[in-house]
């Protein structure tokens, strides 16, 4: 059977589930993604795009307080340096950082879980609830932590082909 | 049976792009389903007028000025000028009438209180954004989120979908978003863990059948219920009824019962044509031909005299004419737009018509007007340069052809999968193509017959294979 990065994202989602978070939005390659982070502007003529994490996670801290996940996933563990320099001009962008949060937040009526906007937005963004996490296939299933991203945690999944076969 | 999938709300004409494939499915007498928005929430940079509501310091006022924006074509700071304070003022002055604004307006404001705000009626609108909600400064920047409405383009697509039907089943289906997902995901809403059938989790489905809102409340069922009942009629090659489409083109539900007004406009001069930006217009043949006399000037006798064949050939046209100064490729949405009114504007909608679209049996004319201008007068390859590629990538001819013998020998030797997009259903849906480049110092035109008028007088045979290759 051959494996794609979907089954890269299958597994990661399944494994955060377990970790405890809610999934917010999945986005499959070459899909549409639901989940848009606006990218800063380059200049003022240009259009600006936009980022698609491939998953979007949230849940609550010990404290009660919610925390945001964003995930890239790639099939070959060779590529996650792309996918790590990736979210680190996302983590460099404060503006992008916060619209993240601001799609997630609590409002009357939302989801169960969700961030106080109001709150989080007075942080540095060193002390945003949010935190990174890059995904890839590899000879064995194991987690790591990598280096800080804006002062923003970032982890590594790596997933063997037999775990990523019972996705 | 074909299906499209949508998650993204009509903007213009994207909409609409994909509407050549349903083309070719009515062809073919292939069923097919769209699912799509049709309504849904929108998060957006805020405008100026925005950010004045959001500096607003008089609380009061400011909460008043939210009220009205969310109603939207209600001007909150003329309002408060004349007297009315309150929501609650606000909304008994539109539940009496009292509402100082021209009676048109406040019909279609009552109308979006009674749909996203009362939620009253057999079809079930989306809610409105709670007016608190609907300002948020993100990092310094102002962003609205509002409830986008369909507009004229969608319109077209569901009255579209609604003639087809008359001979094979073209159905959409509303993709219902969720109030409680607008910030998260503009509303839409998927599969996320599925315990019961664990192999469809995390692949972003769409929500599993009878888990949404009934839209279409007389019919008792979700839309992707009533998606899944046409799935399993087409796969067991049964009758498949109606299933309530009717609801989307039903005046006064989703749209004014005027709407179709807006859909063309009747152009009565050269000048007028000549002048005018993109848009959907009808003309009669001779105010089309006085243009092209006036912009082709002495080389008009010279393009082509199958081109005067086609001008005499029907009383109208409808013409369809984008300006623009693009050097990019003119594919989509372009493509659809064209089926989207062939099928409107052009056959004279009996099933029969429907039924042989390929033999082009139209009652009026259809033109594809290209205003190229600036860079995109000079660099855009549409539609000479585009053709003569095809030309010498397809055939391989040695000497020249003119552009009409090319299109002749290229749909006497392709299938239509083996043209261009980039000129592809501009050809095979087209009467005619008028591309008028406008420079600084000059201005040139290529004009030239298209598809249904070469097979309609037998220059291209049904059974060429480029005619052959749209349903088979």
């Amino acid at each position: 059977m051959t494996l794609t990065e979907e089954h890269v994202t299958r597994a990661m989602a399944r494994r955060l589930v377990a970790e405890g978070w809610e999934i917010v939005a999945v986005h499959p390659p070459d899909g549409q993604g639901p989940f848009v982070i606006p990218k800063p502007p380059k200049s003022r003529a240009i259009e600006r795009s936009s980022y698609h994490p491939d998953i979007v996670a949230i849940r609550d801290d010990e404290r009660g307080s919610a925390r945001m996940m964003l995930v890239e996933c790639k099939l070959d563990e060779s590529d996650i340096p792309d996918d790590y320099e990736k979210l680190t001009e996302l983590a460099s962008s404060r503006g992008s950082l916060l619209f993240a949060l601001f799609r997630c937040q609590k409002f009357e009526g939302g989801p169960k879980i969700g961030v106080d906007y109001e709150a989080v937005s007075r942080l540095t963004t060193k002390r945003l609830p949010i935190e990174f996490a890059v995904a890839a296939m590899s000879d064995t299933t194991s987690s790591s932590q990598l280096k800080d991203l804006s002062g923003l945690r970032c982890s590594k999944y790596l997933f063997s082909r037999s775990d990523l076969l019972k996705t | 049976m074909s299906i499209e999938i949508t998650e993204q709300q009509e903007f213009g004409l994207n909409g609409q792009q994909r509407m050549a494939r349903f083309w070719s499915a009515v062809a073919s007498n292939v069923p097919s389903a769209y699912l799509l928005p049709i309504e849904s929430y929108q998060i957006e940079k805020a405008t100026s007028s925005d950010r004045r509501i959001y500096d607003e310091s008089d609380k009061k006022k400011r909460e008043f000025l939210l009220n009205a924006a969310v109603l939207r074509d209600v001007n909150g700071k003329t309002l408060w000028s004349k007297g009315i304070r309150t929501h609650a003022d606000l909304l008994e002055a539109i539940e009496d009438g009292s509402l100082p604004i021209e009676p048109l307006e406040l019909q279609e404001i009552r109308r979006f209180v009674s749909d996203h705000i009362n939620r009253r009626g057999d079809v079930l609108k989306l809610p409105a954004i709670p007016a608190e909600e609907y300002l948020h400064d993100i990092d310094g920047t102002l962003y609205k989120i509002y409830l986008r409405s369909p507009r004229v383009t969608t319109s077209m697509l569901l009255e579209w979908m609604s003639v087809a039907s008359s001979d094979t089943p073209t159905y959409p289906f509303k993709l219902q978003s969720r109030l409680d997902h607008m910030f998260r995901t503009n509303g839409v809403y998927h599969t996320m863990e599925d315990l019961k059938n664990p192999h469809l989790s995390f692949r972003n489905l769409l929500p599993a059948p009878g888990t949404t809102e009934v839209v279409h409340k007389p019919s008792r069922k979700d839309e992707l219920e009533l998606f899944i009942e046409m799935v399993n009629s087409a796969v067991l090659n049964q009758p498949i009824s109606d299933l309530g489409r009717r609801w989307f083109t039903q005046p006064d539900v989703y749209f004014p019962s005027d709407i179709k007004s807006d859909w063309r406009k009747l152009i009565k001069t050269p000048t007028e044509l000549l002048d005018s930006g993109s848009a959907d217009l009808r003309c009669s043949s001779r105010t089309l031909r006085a243009a092209l006399d006036s912009v082709a000037g002495p080389t008009w006798p010279d393009i082509d005299s199958c081109v005067g064949r086609v001008l005499r050939e029907f009383s109208h046209f409808h013409v369809y004419k984008i300006r623009c100064n693009v050097r990019r490729s003119l594919a989509d949405p372009y493509s659809g737009v064209l089926a989207v009114r062939d099928i409107l504007f052009c056959r004279s909608q009996s099933k029969s018509q429907l039924r042989n679209l390929t033999e082009f049996d139209r009652v009026e004319g259809l033109v594809f007007y290209v205003e190229l201008r600036n860079e995109g007068a000079r660099e855009n390859a549409f539609l000479y340069r585009a053709l003569q590629r095809t030309y010498s990538n397809r055939i391989r001819s040695r000497g020249s052809k003119s552009p009409l013998q090319q299109l002749i020998e290229i749909a006497n030797n392709s299938r239509a999968e083996e043209i261009p997009k980039e000129i592809r259903s501009h050809l095979i849906l087209s009467d005619l193509i008028i591309v008028h480049r406008i420079g600084d110092k000059s201005s040139s035109i290529e004009l030239l017959p298209g598809i249904p008028h070469l097979v309609r007088s037998k220059t291209i045979a049904m059974s060429a294979p480029l005619i052959q290759s749209l349903t088979t």
